[in-house]
């Protein structure tokens, strides 16, 4: 493997798990919001 | 809550862990032939003679840190058959006497391990120990005993009751037990003289040990309370 | 349900975390252009100086996020309040901690391989980062243990100070132990690298970006575990109800 191979690695190991983490994230909120309602929510 | 009562409380704890093991025999009939059975695989794992003397030192403190997962947890089995530990508190008992008790109990145990199995690394590794070394052993196996209890005893009380929770001890115990793996390997590698180490460059990391067991007991008996109220 | 998703905003969204992630993005764009295009590359490394870029700041964040982890739990164990909201902000943070620690070991080993040819050593900052990866790992577990919520957010607590108390133990005891094996540092270059201006800017950029990332990351998961905490009350709440209603006098 080439340099260059590992510094893309690199750099996409650096931003993809982010991306997933928050995607994840925004769908879990989403399940989770007919549950609940606004008092629930103190940041809107 | 005075000192004089917390210590009360400590050596009647210490002590009924104790009796319980001594009554029980599970520690000699179960948990030595274990660590017996450890050291001796050992050699079938690394078949090399001269490669067995060099890790002595390291193989006896594992076998010990393995063997003391097992001892912690039946430490703290006992407490939640019949919800011992839930009466102790709900009758005032201070946790911090709870904790310490725990901790003698376990400093004790471990002891008499190390003594096991440094005597096996003398018999079946060939290591050799004159009387500095010996000293030094002693002192390393009583020190490092007693910063694996005060984590242990920690995490211990965490991990018992409830499912799933018994294979979380190995996982927060190891690694914080790490610091006294490397103190107590490099001070018994000095004992025995492996590798060249002389008795005098242990002492140094026997002060460390002292330092490690003083935090993690100092940590312990804050934390154990609060951390086990259930 | 799924119709919904494209069009309505997430539920966990504010005007502020939509400017940090949009700052986030921008901000990740321009360090990719300046890290793997605009920059020279180094005297003595070479071009995989260019992992230096996110690694660097992986490992920062990574350190900031326990740091972060355990400012909460003693605010929420000292506290008067003993704050639900402290607990899960320790947690959202220990997690984020763990992906970006995670994230710096295997870039930290790819550099490595590249560098000094193995993908790894057991110097100090290395060997600790890995055991601190394992031990929040292990925090994250007693997160889960169950209970009620201010049961694991006590518990959470004392075991995330316990880490944190772990960090300088673990290595100032691996640096006594490898110094016993008198590596010779002129044969081993570590990550220290004499920069010129612009790699120096690009490092500092990159940490200021991916401290962003951080808290807009720590933000949304702080307000789902909120969500998640709120139905489980609910659901209590519910079953409560049900159960008085049973208690009809006939």
């Amino acid at each position: 493997m080439k340099h260059a191979d590992f510094i893309v690695i690199s750099w996409v190991l650096s931003f993809v798990p982010i991306a997933l983490y928050a995607w994840r994230n925004a769908r879990r909120a989403r399940q989770l919001d007919p549950f609940v309602d606004k008092s629930d929510k103190p940041w809107t | 809550m005075s000192t004089s009562r917390v210590v009360g409380i400590a050596r009647a704890v210490a002590a009924k862990d104790l009796r319980i093991e001594w009554r029980s025999r599970v520690m000699t009939n179960q948990v030595l032939p274990f660590a017996a059975i450890v050291m001796v695989l050992f050699a079938f794992a690394l078949d090399n003679d001269g490669i067995l003397q060099r890790v002595a030192p390291g193989l006896v403190w594992m076998a010990t840190l393995f063997t003391s997962l097992v001892v912690v947890q039946r430490s703290f089995a006992v407490e939640s058959a019949d919800s011992a530990i839930d009466a102790l508190r709900l009758a005032g008992v201070p946790s911090q006497g709870v904790y310490l008790g725990k901790v003698a109990a376990l400093v004790v145990q471990l002891v008499v391990f190390e003594t096991v199995l440094a005597v096996l690394a003398l018999i079946l590794y060939r290591v050799n120990v004159d009387l500095h070394g010996a000293v030094l052993l002693v002192t390393t196996c009583v020190l490092g005993s007693l910063g694996i209890a005060a984590l242990a005893a920690v995490y211990g009380g965490l991990s018992v009751a409830g499912r799933g929770r018994e294979t979380l001890l190995p996982l927060l115990l190891l690694p914080a037990v790490a610091p006294v793996l490397i103190g107590a390997t490099r001070a018994t590698e000095s004992a025995f003289g492996s590798d060249g180490a002389r008795v005098a460059e242990g002492w140094p990391w026997v002060g460390l040990l002292a330092v490690f067991g003083a935090v993690f007991l100092f940590g312990g008996t804050l934390g154990f309370g609060p951390l086990t109220d259930e | 349900m799924s119709n919904a998703t494209t069009s309505v905003p997430p539920p966990t969204r504010t005007a502020a975390t939509r400017n940090l992630g949009l700052i986030a993005i921008v901000g990740s764009i321009i360090l990719a252009l300046l890290g793997l295009f605009f920059t020279a590359e180094d005297v003595d490394q070479g071009s995989s100086v260019r992992i230096m870029y996110v690694h660097v700041p992986t490992a920062w964040v990574a350190y900031l996020a326990f740091v972060f982890t355990a400012v909460c739990s003693a605010g929420h164990l000292w506290g008067k309040k003993h704050s639900l909201n402290l607990d899960r902000l320790a947690g959202a943070s220990a997690e984020v901690g763990v992906i970006f620690m995670g994230v710096t070991l295997v870039t930290g080993s790819l550099w490595g391989r590249l560098s000094w040819g193995t993908y790894w050593q057991w110097d100090p900052r290395l060997t600790t980062t890995a055991f601190l990866f394992v031990t929040y790992v292990g925090y994250l577990a007693v997160r889960g243990l169950g209970g009620t919520q201010q049961q694991r957010a006590k518990r959470s607590a004392i075991v995330a100070l316990f880490a944190v108390l772990e960090i300088p133990l673990v290595h100032f005891s691996v640096l006594l132990w490898r110094s016993l094996h008198q590596e010779a540092t002129v044969l081993r270059p570590n990550g220290d690298v004499t920069m010129d201006g612009l790699m120096l800017f690009s490092l500092i950029f990159g940490v200021a970006v991916f401290t962003v990332i951080f808290a807009w990351l720590v933000l949304h998961r702080n307000r789902v575990l909120a969500l998640v905490d709120a139905v489980e009350l609910r659901g209590i709440d519910a079953a409560l109800e049900a159960r008085r209603a049973e208690e009809v006098p006939s």
